[in-house]
C-alpha cells in the first residue's frame, strides 16, 4: 500500500495586537490543512524566528508605517515565504503598494473567517488574493478612468453590481443584497457587459486581472 | 455589568466575548458597527467599541450616546491616544481605554477594576 503523505501550510503570524493574534492563530489552527508555528507582535529581520514558514500572515496598520518596507523586512526574515498582509486600511493604494512591495495577498481586517481561510489557502496554492471590496473600488476607478468608459460610465448601481460580482454573488444573490428583484440585475449586468463591451460576468473578473487588479 | 459590544472584526468576537465574560461583565447585543439608536434601545451599562478607526462616525455615535445615556459607562479599545476619544467627546461619560497591545491578563485586569469602581 502507498503511504498518503499530506503536505500543511506552515503559516507564521506577525500582529501586534497580542489578543488578535491570538484569535488568528486559533482560527487558523483548527484548518486540517494549516499548521500554527506561531506569532510575534513585529519583525525583526536580525532576530527571525527560525521556524520554517510557508506562509505568512503580517498585521500592517497605522498611518505612519512605511507598507513597503515593513514587507521588505518580512521578507527579509521569512526568505521565500509567502505574505498574507491584513490591514484595517481599504484604499486602493495601500494595497497596491503592498502588492508592489511583494505581497501575495492583501485583505481587509474586518474580514470573515472563512473568507481568511479561502485567501490563505489560495496564496498557499501559488495564486495571489485581493479582498474583493479593495478590487472592486480599484476597478470602478480603472473603469473611470479608462477611455472606452468616457462616454458611457458605470452608474453608482452597476458599480455595486460589478462588486458584487467580484465577491462570487449570483444574480439571486445580488438582488438580496441591493434589495432588486432578479430580473433587474439581470439588467444591470447586462448593460455593465455592454458598456465593458465583454459578453460574460466571469470576463468581468478576467477584465479585473488584466487591470492589475489581482 | 450590562455590555454592548462593538466589534468589527469577525474573526476576534469570540476571543473577545471569553475575556469580557472573563472580566465579569454580562454580553447583551454584539454588532460591527456602532449603531447609536440600538445602543438606546438595548440600555446597557456599559458600550465596549473596538474603534481602531476612530472616525467622525463613531465620535459622532459616542457624543450622541454621552448626551442621550450619561450613565452609560464607555470603553474604547484602540490605538490611539489614551484621552482623545473624552477630549472629542466633552462628556461625563466615565471612560476607560484599553491599548491593543495590551495581554489578555492586562485587559481582564483593567476590566475587572474598572467593573468594580462602577
Amino acid at each position: 500500500m502507498i503511504p498518503v503523505t499530506t503536505t500543511k501550510t506552515r503559516i507564521f503570524i506577525i500582529e501586534e495586537q497580542a489578543l488578535f493574534g491570538k484569535a488568528l492563530c486559533q482560527l487558523l489552527a483548527a484548518e486540517p490543512s494549516f499548521e500554527v508555528l506561531g506569532d510575534l507582535p513585529r519583525v525583526d529581520p536580525a532576530s527571525p524566528p527560525r521556524v520554517g514558514a510557508d506562509l505568512v500572515v503580517l498585521d500592517l496598520n497605522g498611518p505612519s508605517i512605511d507598507y513597503a518596507d515593513e514587507i521588505t523586512r518580512c521578507k527579509q526574515a521569512f526568505g521565500n515565504a509567502r505574505i498574507c498582509v491584513l490591514s484595517t486600511q481599504l484604499r486602493p493604494e495601500i494595497m497596491q503598494r503592498c502588492v508592489a512591495a511583494g505581497a501575495d495577498a492583501y485583505l481587509a481586517k474586518d474580514v470573515s473567517p472563512s473568507e481568511l481561510i479561502r485567501a490563505v489557502k489560495t496564496v498557499a496554492n501559488g495564486e495571489s488574493y485581493v479582498d474583493p471590496r479593495i478590487a472592486g473600488s480599484l476597478l470602478r476607478k480603472r473603469l473611470l478612468s479608462d477611455g472606452r468608459m468616457s462616454s458611457d460610465e458605470l452608474s453608482e448601481r452597476e458599480g455595486e453590481v460589478v462588486r458584487l460580482i467580484a465577491q462570487g454573488l449570483s444574480n439571486k444573490e445580488i438582488g438580496v443584497r441591493l434589495c432588486l428583484s432578479e430580473k433587474t440585475v439581470k439588467n444591470h449586468v447586462s448593460r455593465i457587459l455592454s458598456k465593458l463591451n465583454i459578453s460574460a460576468r466571469a470576463q468581468a473578473v478576467v477584465y479585473a486581472i488584466r487591470m492589475g487588479l489581482v | 455589568m450590562r455590555t454592548y459590544v462593538v466589534e468589527p472584526q469577525q474573526i476576534f468576537v469570540p476571543s473577545l466575548l471569553h475575556l469580557l465574560q472573563e472580566s465579569g461583565l454580562s454580553i447583551v447585543r454584539v454588532r460591527d458597527v456602532l449603531d447609536p439608536l440600538d445602543v438606546l434601545r438595548t440600555r446597557p451599562q456599559m458600550l465596549f467599541c473596538d474603534c481602531d478607526a476612530m472616525d467622525d462616525q463613531i465620535v459622532q455615535g459616542l457624543q450622541f450616546l454621552s448626551d442621550s445615556m450619561p450613565e452609560l459607562d464607555v470603553c474604547i479599545y484602540s490605538r490611539t491616544e489614551p484621552l482623545s476619544p473624552r477630549v472629542r467627546m466633552r462628556a461625563p461619560t466615565r471612560l476607560l481605554h484599553l491599548e491593543k497591545s495590551a495581554s489578555h491578563e492586562a485587559l481582564v485586569s483593567a476590566l475587572g477594576r474598572f467593573v468594580v469602581n462602577a
